[in-house]
């Protein structure tokens, strides 16, 4: 069977995911709480900044020492900034290669709801708590945070890849700014390919640490959590961006509803999600098992 | 203007995300592309619209609907994906 290409991922798309789900899907903070009222566990949300006059009069002092700010419907990472450490008494904040202070973060809140990150005309922007990546995974990738991309039809996991940063990628685990891409079987939750660029590996390229046939931590979590995503989301394909932190074991970051289809070249596997809705309520079927990745 | 305006943008977007050799691929392609319908409606003079509306309209109306009902993979697929294909195929 050939590829999802993209004509036919639109396809399924329009037949799938209803355009209230994927509206809602686009906006963090609500998507946020669809999560939570479905059962799946996400990262704890410090606070919301609603309007420019809540920006102006913003009080950083009760932030905690490491924590990171989105618009909540922004994409490709637009608008984040990450704060790994506060100086001089909650004055100024350290972020990787530079110093924010309060005056620039008030500043920044501003652009972010006047929507200068975001798709659509306004945001809102949205604090978490900088997360630390599971000791097992830190391992794997000493610079920045690793996360965990499942592809699933419904509550069927069809596809899953780890992106893991580089110091190339400047920390980000995005594959066409230097990450890594890993193919994980479905079943075992170990790692059986990667590739860096078009090259597959086995080792990280920053520290030789062995990367295929590395079992990733809590991976049956991972996958029952990534299950859940569809129904609480209303969407019937999707792909599901998850974390595992050091404290609280797995967390979704976000949900897409046009996932990317660089995975299949990742997991030397084609995707094949059903054509039509009945599947949206997750039944599955002897024929419909997932796809062991080897 | 405004389009230009949009493609420009976009570009930058582009060149931030995917990188600068990404974003001008894809901005010469896009030109490419209007370049080539520019000319092919720059061929419908008025005097063919007026005397043969009818069937360019139908061959318009055939061509769209054969064009958007396509779900296979678009030509720049077809290398894009040559790896699966190639394990696929391997197995």
């Amino acid at each position: 069977m050939s590829a999802l290409g993209i004509n036919a991922r639109n396809q399924v798309i329009a037949r799938r995911n209803p355009r209230r789900a994927i509206v809602h899907a686009r906006d963090k903070v609500l998507t946020k709480q669809r999560l939570t009222a479905g059962g799946v566990p996400v990262p704890e949300t410090l606070c919301v900044v609603q309007d420019r006059r809540a920006a102006l009069g913003f009080d950083d002092a009760t932030l905690p020492d490491r924590w990171v700010v989105k618009p909540s419907c922004g994409s490709g990472g637009r608008g984040v900034v990450v704060v790994v450490g506060a100086i001089r008494d909650r004055q100024e904040w350290s972020t990787p290669g530079r110093v924010l202070t309060s005056k620039e973060l008030r500043r920044h809140l501003t652009a972010i709801i006047g929507g200068d990150h975001s798709t659509g005309d306004d945001d809102v922007a949205l604090f978490e708590p900088l997360l630390r990546s599971h000791p097992d995974l830190a391992l794997l990738a000493p610079a920045g945070l690793p996360d965990i991309r499942i592809v699933c039809d419904g509550s069927l996991p069809l596809l899953a890849m780890a992106r893991i940063p580089t110091v190339a990628s400047g920390g980000r685990g995005n594959l066409h700014q230097g990450g890594i891409g890993a193919a994980i079987d479905l079943v075992d939750g170990r790692i059986t390919r990667a590739v860096h660029g078009r090259r597959p590996i086995d080792v990280h390229p920053d520290t030789n640490q062995r990367l295929v046939g590395t079992r990733l931590p809590r991976w049956d979590e991972v996958v029952e959590i990534a299950r859940r995503c569809g129904p609480a989301t209303g969407l019937g394909y999707l792909g599901v961006d998850l974390v595992v932190d050091a404290d609280r074991g797995p967390l979704v970051l976000e949900v897409n509803s046009h996932p990317g289809l660089e995975i299949q070249n990742v997991a030397r596997s084609p995707l094949r999600p059903a054509r039509s809705r009945s599947r949206r309520r997750g039944t599955v079927s002897p024929h419909d098992a997932p796809v062991p990745v080897r | 203007l405004v389009i230009m305006a949009i493609l420009i943008e976009r570009t930058w977007d582009s060149a931030r995300v995917d990188g600068p050799s990404t974003a001008v691929r894809l901005f010469a392609m896009t030109l490419a592309v209007a370049f080539t319908v520019a000319a092919a409606l720059a061929e419908l003079s008025p005097y063919v619209l007026d005397r043969h509306w009818l069937p360019t309209a139908a061959f318009g109306i055939a061509i769209n609907l054969a064009v958007g009902s396509y779900r296979g993979l678009r030509l720049t697929e077809l290398s894009r994906f040559s790896p699966v294909r190639t394990a696929q195929a391997a197995r």
